[in-house]
């Protein structure tokens, strides 16, 4: 079997990919440094060997079974209010330019609210990177599936970014169903 | 393949917007942090080991722990009691194949479909059983290759079992397997949906085949 170990120094990486990606399926900033981190934590917890050069790919794959796993414990537990509905407590910790950081923000939040499968194509190629064969790879789908899913997903979040669209984003809605 | 929104600068500005986002400097500390702890106590690990103390030590915690654990003693089961339903006849005849994906044959457990590998693979589907263990539903479906041999590829409803101490992790398409040898079988164990999944076979078949095997695709063709 040809395998590799994983560097566990190389995995700094991927870590604004990662973030990025947890924060378009969380919808949350904090709830994205979370889930980050736990899936570092779970990658660390062992010594890995890959088949492949896919440590991107692989990362992914633990962000989302991580995202998986938290979703459906938090689907058991019962929900509780935002602490201010509609308000967004500004961002100290996080590295963006004033004027991006609000765009981020929605964008993210409007992908966050994407159908499951459309998102996470959208999340997979757009905000990780993956190519349209580790997408699919991820998703267990073919790349002809990625590519529908990912262009109706576009088409979806450009039109609720509009500045016309009656509930454009900037909040955060629940999310339904898993991947 | 052509970028479906290429020319749109609609999105090319949400896609700089998402580029724009860069992971804050606490959480990059934390997971550094993190790293420089794991490799710390592996290297203690390594070193305990070389002066043979975990040997002893891990003997003795074995010994106890299955002092401990008698079957049927409460807890979810372990990777292993699900792996000796391998032993076990089946009682039910194969499952069809799913007419609508002949990768797929037509029974599940958990939401979890069972492979048809004979397109790819020399098993083939030859009987099946369902058991609870600790509390769990499980279904096997038992595969049969022309040479005799068989395997059994076993679904654990409910949450992820733990993984199986002592094993060696293999990750393929994004699938992380877990590979070890129990007397005369090789055992696989992913996770699939949330779900433990647990491929008993023969030592014969080689470490390689078995992650094959588990991460077969099942989407459809």
């Amino acid at each position: 079997m040809d395998a590799r170990p994983l560097d566990p120094e190389r995995l700094g990486d991927h870590l604004d990919r990662l973030y990025r990606a947890a924060w378009a399926l969380c919808g949350s900033r904090e709830d994205a440094e979370d889930l980050v981190q736990d899936t570092y934590t779970r990658v660390l917890a062992r010594p890995r060997m890959l088949r492949s050069d896919d440590d991107l790919g692989y990362l992914m794959s633990v962000l989302r079974n991580t995202f998986i796993s938290r979703h459906r414990t938090l689907a058991r537990r019962p929900r509780t209010e935002p602490f201010a509905e509609g308000v967004d407590p500004p961002d100290e910790r996080s590295e963006l330019r004033p004027d991006a950081a609000l765009e981020a923000r929605d964008v993210f939040a409007v992908i966050a609210t994407l159908p499951p499968d459309f998102r996470d194509a959208l999340v997979a190629v757009d905000v990780a990177g993956l190519s349209y064969r580790e997408a699919g790879k991820l998703l267990g789908a073919k790349e002809a599936t990625i590519t529908s899913r990912l262009h109706r997903a576009r088409k979806q979040v450009t039109q609720a970014l509009r500045p016309d669209h009656e509930s454009n984003g900037g909040q955060e809605s629940p999310r339904e169903g898993v991947i | 393949m052509k970028d479906p929104m290429h020319d749109d600068p609609a999105y090319d500005q949400i896609r700089a917007a998402i580029a724009s986002v860069e992971a804050p400097h606490g959480l990059r500390e934390r997971v550094a942090r993190e790293r420089d702890r794991t490799q710390t106590r592996r290297l203690v690990v390594r070193r305990i080991k070389l002066s043979g103390v975990l040997a002893g030590g891990a003997a003795v915690l074995g010994a106890v722990l299955a002092l401990l654990a008698p079957s049927g003693s409460g807890g979810p089961p372990s990777s292993l009691q699900v792996a000796a339903l391998a032993s076990r006849a089946p009682v039910a005849a194969a499952p069809a194949v799913d007419r609508a994906n002949p990768r797929l044959l037509d029974v599940s457990e958990a939401g979890v479909p069972f492979p048809r590998w004979s397109e790819r693979f020399p098993w083939k589907a030859s009987g099946r059983r369902a058991d609870t263990i600790g509390g769990r539903q499980t279904t096997t479906v038992f595969y049969a290759a022309s040479t005799g041999q068989r395997l059994a590829y076993t679904i654990v409803g409910g949450a992820a079992l733990k993984w199986p101490a002592g094993s060696r992790t293999v990750v393929h398409n994004h699938v992380e397997v877990h590979v070890l040898h129990q007397g005369s079988r090789v055992i696989a164990v992913w996770r699939q949906l949330g779900h433990t999944c647990v491929i008993s076979a023969p030592e014969s078949v080689p470490d390689g085949t078995m992650v094959d095997l588990a991460v077969a695709p099942t989407y459809a063709a």
